[in-house]
């Protein structure tokens, strides 16, 4: 499949619309046919079933008009029973809410033939027939990196998280991932706190905060355009255990490359690699310590052919990244892509497993501590790493007192230089 | 004839006068009968009496019709200790000892059927009340000798059985009162067999515990199982202060109410140390029941009261526990009195970080969701937590640090800072004259706050940004400066500067938004 730089006309040579914003104007035909997509959404169809439906050349609302005889028609080809089901939500009557909530919410209907659809994810066989997207799609998202993993993640996992996710968001890359607690959290804000873009795949209607807790961070990411929250179930869909593997084939779908930081044995992230590598995406994961068992999963996919990230610099060079001058030092380079055996760089248009270079989004440079701390928090930070380390373990290291150290914290914590972990621990920024 | 023997019986934690009426009539339907409100023991003391006088060759006279009268009337009266009253006035009554020889004398015992005498609960309110009003002798059995003659002022004579009485009743001089003092029997007390030179490690929470006994702040310790929580905890008593005569009575009242007073101690002199199971009652925590007894509240009083998996107490349970932070003392209302125990203790709570206990833990993998996370700590109620205003993290130890020898200071050491902290505090509250009086920095109000606790700009401004950027809770304004407060004491400095509130910011563990937040 081909990486576009200029953007995918696909879809839009017929004129039939494929992007749907609901409106408050109720007459706006934009919302017949949102209700249309919702209604053909909810019926559960296969998702190749639906794709055909949507792209014989009629809208969402003209489509779900023709009745049985359309519908079961070639290449569309829907069973009886799928007909029954569809006939029966077609009549039913709506939620009245629904406009207002998909509104309240700025919640859009892409479908697969949209300009703003993933064209990562166009051509494979089980994409979702209709996205439903809060915030907006970028065509630079294409080169996102999926960064995903445990709920239960340690405090080692959650900063590798948000290192990996902030380097790349340096870099201008997207980051996705599942909006879920722990690892994906962590690798929101990590994108998010350097200034970059992010994603959120999630495995309920987008209106629905899940998990509650993540209210603030969804609101972040929506904010001035910082990213978006997409998912293939209609509005007001629960958050139930079984969507969430379908989701992860979403955000493999999407990303370039998976990244998967901290996965124990049986978590879900593991289905998100499968799917990266059925779909012929590059599924890295980071290595975690071997006597607590939170990376088995991760070091089982490494043995199964899984590429070892050892920093974000090893994904990016091993995608053929360009790493835009930061202050960063030069990575090693681990593997080369298969493809590109003899990268070579160019401002051209680039091709198939060529290298390229992204626009780079500035960063804030990272604090570096001035010379002129004091002598209690210069001794402090010096005995600090990026790991955490216990507070004793820091106190005695830099041989301060109880109440010494505990200042000395306070003030740097203060300064931005250090970091507090639940267990009395601390790490440099 | 009639015979009347003093006695005395407790109400709360003070005792009152009992006059046992002894009345032996002929009739001739024998009989023997207690009345005044007797309970079950009482009403048993009648078989006690009988046997413990026949087995003492002694003459009872059971051919007569015998009442026996505890008055007031209108008391309910309980337990054994009547025993003894109640078989003096029947050997006055019967002539057997001269009555003028029992005047101005005060009885207590329980008796055994072979004559001895038993101990009895409450003997040192006793001994108080019998000194206020003027008795100039008390007979307790001898294992109760130590509380009785520690309120000095009053001849204390030990009997062994019913003999002993009898003898002593012939002749008083025959035997020497026993007197103590208490200030020399408290400075008799051994140093405990506790002490925080035995805890490896876990530097930055010894530092918080010397804060928190320095300003009476109650204590969390959030940690791991095996963490070390309950070692810790055992030590905060010998750094504390050593108890004044008037706190160690307070302390030792309560104990002979409850019956805990141990064996030939005459005093408690160390800060007690509850750790109640957390399946504890209402009633078990702050007191009452049908026989009112002390609960682990007041047995805690003037020490620390250790609660161990503070989320696994029942929630009424904790709520019952306001009132006592708060004031000092609990009052038990019931349907016939309500009576008030002193409870003025420490509050030192200890929790798991989780239900399976390892969040946090860099040793092993936490296997909790993190929602379940966040509800185990939800189960603190928010005005509970209101009252701790140090949350401090215990880690667990490496197996490397734990072999370490111990290089930790002795509790001697940190309590000559404590109490040149206290004294500190003492001369600050010397002039408050408000109606919560304050006696340390954890029991100042708002009011208190405003004018004793001068903060310079520097640590102001460090206070303001520290609650915004390290998205700390509102409530946590009051506590760190408070703290602070206590800090500067121990480093004796006048006014609260920016290091002072640096280190009380670390003491707020569970105010961070990555707790649950």
């Amino acid at each position: 499949m081909a990486y576009e730089i200029e953007t995918d006309e696909a879809g839009a040579e017929n004129g039939v619309a494929t992007r749907f914003a609901p409106t408050a104007n109720e007459s706006d035909p934009a919302n017949r046919e949102f209700i249309a997509c919702h209604k053909i959404a909810s019926a559960d169809l296969p998702a190749h079933r639906v794709r055909a439906l949507l792209e014989s050349g009629a809208t969402p609302s003209v489509v779900l008009s023709a009745g049985a005889t359309v519908w079961q028609s070639s290449p569309i080809g829907l069973t009886e029973k799928q007909v029954g089901r569809l006939k029966e939500l077609r009549d039913a009557p709506l939620d009245p809410k629904l406009l207002a909530r998909a509104v309240a919410s700025g919640t859009v209907a892409v479908l697969s033939s949209d300009p703003s659809y993933p064209a990562t994810m166009r051509d494979l066989s089980d994409a979702p027939p209709i996205l439903w997207v809060r915030g907006e799609l970028l065509p630079g998202d294409r080169y996102g990196i999926a960064v995903v993993g445990t709920r239960r993640a340690s405090n080692y996992g959650l900063a590798q998280a948000s290192r990996f996710a902030a380097a790349f968001a340096a870099q201008g890359l997207t980051v996705i991932s599942g909006g879920a607690l722990g690892i994906d959290a962590a690798a929101h804000t990590g994108a998010l706190d350097a200034g970059g873009r992010t994603v959120a795949v999630l495995g309920c209607g987008v209106d629905i905060v899940y998990p509650a807790a993540h209210r603030a961070l969804f609101e972040r990411i929506l904010q001035n355009g910082r990213g978006a929250i997409v998912s293939e179930f209609p509005l007001q869909t629960k958050p139930e255990p079984w969507r969430f593997p379908t989701r992860n084939r979403i955000i493999a779908g999407m990303a370039r490359a998976s990244v998967l930081v901290e996965t124990p044995d049986k978590s879900g992230a593991l289905g998100t690699a499968r799917f990266s590598a059925e779909y012929g995406r590059d599924v890295y994961a980071v290595p975690g310590a071997v006597d607590t068992g939170a990376s088995r999963g991760g070091h089982k996919l490494i043995q199964d052919g899984a590429i070892l990230a050892d920093s974000p610099e090893d994904v990016l060079t091993s995608l053929g990244i360009v790493i835009a001058a930061q202050e960063e030092p030069i990575p090693r380079p681990r593997r080369e892509p298969v493809a590109s055996l003899a990268p070579v760089v160019t401002a051209s248009e680039p091709k198939v497993g060529e290298n390229f270079v992204l626009p780079v989004t500035p960063v804030p440079p990272k604090p570096v501590p001035s010379p002129d701390l004091p002598p209690g928090e210069s001794v402090f930070y010096a005995a600090l790493s990026a790991e955490p380390l216990p507070f004793d373990t820091v106190a005695q290291a830099a041989g301060l007192s109880a109440p010494e150290a505990n200042v000395a914290a306070t003030l740097l914590e203060m300064k931005s230089l250090i970091r507090r972990f639940p267990g009395n621990l601390f790490s440099r920024v | 004839m009639l015979s009347v023997v003093e006695s005395s019986a407790i109400f709360g934690v003070d005792a009152y006068g009992v006059r046992v009426e002894v009345n032996v009539a002929f009739s001739t339907l024998p009989a023997f009968a207690v009345v005044g409100l007797p309970d079950a023991a009482v009403n048993e003391a009648r078989e006690r009496v009988r046997a413990a006088i026949k087995n003492s060759g002694l003459m009872f006279p059971g051919d007569k019709r015998l009442t026996v009268n505890l008055a007031p009337a209108d008391t309910k009266k309980a337990g054994p200790a009547f025993d003894l009253p109640i078989a003096v006035g029947l050997l006055i009554a019967t002539g057997q000892i001269a009555e003028a020889n029992a005047a101005g004398c005060l009885f207590t015992g329980e008796l055994s059927l072979d004559g001895s005498v038993r101990p009895v609960t409450g003997v040192l309110p006793m001994a108080v009340w019998a000194k206020k009003n003027g008795y100039r002798r008390f007979v307790v059995p001898s294992a109760n000798t130590g509380e009785a003659a520690i309120v000095g002022d009053l001849d204390v004579y030990p009997v062994d059985n019913l003999t002993d009485v009898l003898l002593l009743l012939a002749d008083w001089e025959a035997k020497n009162p026993v007197r103590l003092d208490p200030a020399e029997a408290l400075s008799r007390h051994t140093n405990s067999e506790w002490d925080f030179a035995d805890v490896k490690g876990q530097a930055h929470v010894k530092r918080a515990l010397e804060v928190a006994a320095a300003g009476g702040h109650n204590v969390l310790l959030v940690g791991s199982p095996g963490s070390g929580k309950t070692m810790l905890a055992r030590r905060l008593p010998t750094i504390l202060p050593p108890m004044t005569v008037d706190e160690a009575l307070e302390a030792t009242k309560l104990y002979s109410v409850a019956g805990l007073l141990p064996h030939g101690t005459p005093i408690i002199a160390e800060r007690p140390f509850r750790s109640p199971h957390h399946t504890i009652s209402n009633a078990g925590l702050t007191g009452g029941g049908s026989i009112p007894r002390p609960g682990e509240v007041s047995l805690a009083h003037n020490g620390v009261l250790f609660l161990d998996e503070l989320p696994e107490f029942n929630r009424d349970v904790l709520e019952v526990m306001r009132q006592p932070l708060e004031d000092g003392q609990v009052t038990i209302a019931r349907a016939a009195a309500s009576l008030t125990y002193p409870a003025r203790f420490m509050l030192c709570g200890a929790l798991n970080p989780c239900p399976c206990g390892f969040f946090g833990d860099t040793l092993r993998q936490c296997t909790c969701k993190p929602e379940t996370v966040k509800k185990y700590l939800a189960k603190l109620s928010g005005p509970l937590l209101d009252r701790i205003d140090i949350h401090i993290e215990v880690p667990r130890l490496r197996q490397d640090e734990m072999i370490a020898p111990p290089a930790g200071e002795k509790s001697a050491a940190i309590r000559e800072r404590v109490i040149a902290a206290r004294a500190i505090q003492a001369a600050r509250f010397v002039n408050d004259t408000s109606q919560r009086r304050a006696y340390c920095n954890a029991h100042m109000g708002a009011k208190h706050m405003q004018t004793l606790c001068p903060v310079t700009d520097d640590a102001k401004s460090l206070l303001c940004a520290a609650i915004t950027q390290m998205s700390l809770s509102a409530r946590a304004y009051d506590r760190i400066l408070k703290l602070a407060r206590t800090i500067s004491d121990l480093a004796k400095e006048e006014v609260i500067g920016i290091a002072h509130v640096a280190e009380a910011v670390q003491y707020r563990a569970l105010d961070r938004k990555f707790w649950g937040g």
